[in-house]
């Protein structure tokens, strides 16, 4: 797995290009949805981008609509997997 | 108010395209797009429809909201397949998004669910470019109708309504400004297509 600033900087250029915007307002966003108006199918492509990058499938993320909880969501898929 | 349109489909007078197969059985996979203030409409059209069996293959989605419910209720008593998206948790509804596409159907959905409403948002033609999909958008409105508070975007065809359907040209997925603009001109060359067709009944489409 990557590190932890690794990760973020992946994510947060993920989710900039899903959303078509800048990376500094993912950084700055507390709530993907309500501050950069993500919708549940901005939601499923990103999901479908973690599985083309990080060969991650059926992800559970109660939180999809953070970067932490997108971020904890894999780190938890990949403790599962490394046990 | 789903069982009230129930009663009211066999009487709504259906002007444009809709007879002439634009629900295509083999070929590329579609994403139908609409408006949303438009799916009451289009939930009539399909129940209008119903004898062809193409129309069968589309997946409905729906979200959760007015026009979302009437949708999702008029389409069951159809027997259309009507997926509903649950306003939360949030995630659940990615998933059931993600679960959806996975399935290789046919869907209509709205395209600019979450607003500006009337402006093609970059979502559904990323992930039509990510399935190599075919967006269609598709346009109806009703006259007369009633506006419903408090959603007064939403019309409700009143009976004796004459229904307004028409298919825009099919344009192919991605995220491209250029992408985003020939499917807005799609979009909106048919709904002012379905709005002629109101006007030359002599019928006022009120929007």
């Amino acid at each position: 797995m990557v590190g932890s600033d690794d990760l973020r900087r992946f994510l947060v250029r993920l989710i900039a290009i899903e959303l078509a915007i800048a990376e500094e307002k993912v950084l700055a966003a507390r709530s993907l949805r309500e501050d950069l108006g993500m919708d549940s199918i901005h939601a499923a492509n990103i999901l479908f981008a973690l599985e083309d990058e990080l060969g991650i499938e059926f992800l559970e993320i109660p939180r999809v609509d953070t970067l932490a909880g997108i971020e904890s969501a894999i780190r938890e898929w990949a403790a599962t997997r490394s046990t | 108010l789903s069982s009230y349109l129930h009663w009211l489909s066999p009487q709504v007078d259906v002007r444009g395209s809709a007879l002439d197969a634009p629900f295509p059985n083999e070929g590329p996979r579609l994403f139908y797009c609409y408006r949303n203030q438009d799916v009451v409409a289009l939930a009539l059209v399909l129940c209008r429809e119903s004898s062809a069996s193409s129309i069968r293959s589309v997946r409905v989605v729906v979200d959760d909201s007015l026009g979302g419910r009437l949708s999702a209720g008029l389409g069951s008593e159809m027997g259309h397949d009507v997926l509903w998206l649950r306003r939360s948790p949030f995630g659940q509804r990615a998933r059931d998004v993600q679960t959806l596409i996975r399935t290789q159907r046919s869907i209509g959905i709205a395209v600019d669910t979450g607003g500006p409403y009337g402006e093609v948002r970059s979502s559904l033609p990323r992930l039509a470019a990510r399935c190599g999909a075919r967006l269609v958008p598709v346009a109806a409105m009703a006259s007369p109708s009633l506006p419903i508070w408090p959603r007064p975007w939403i019309g409700v065809p009143l009976p004796g309504a004459v229904l307004s359907f028409a298919v825009g040209e099919a344009v192919e997925g991605g995220d491209s400004p250029e992408v985003l603009r020939r499917l807005q001109a799609s979009l909106d060359r048919a709904v002012e297509h379905a709005r002629s067709q109101l006007r030359s009944e002599d019928m006022d489409p009120a929007r």
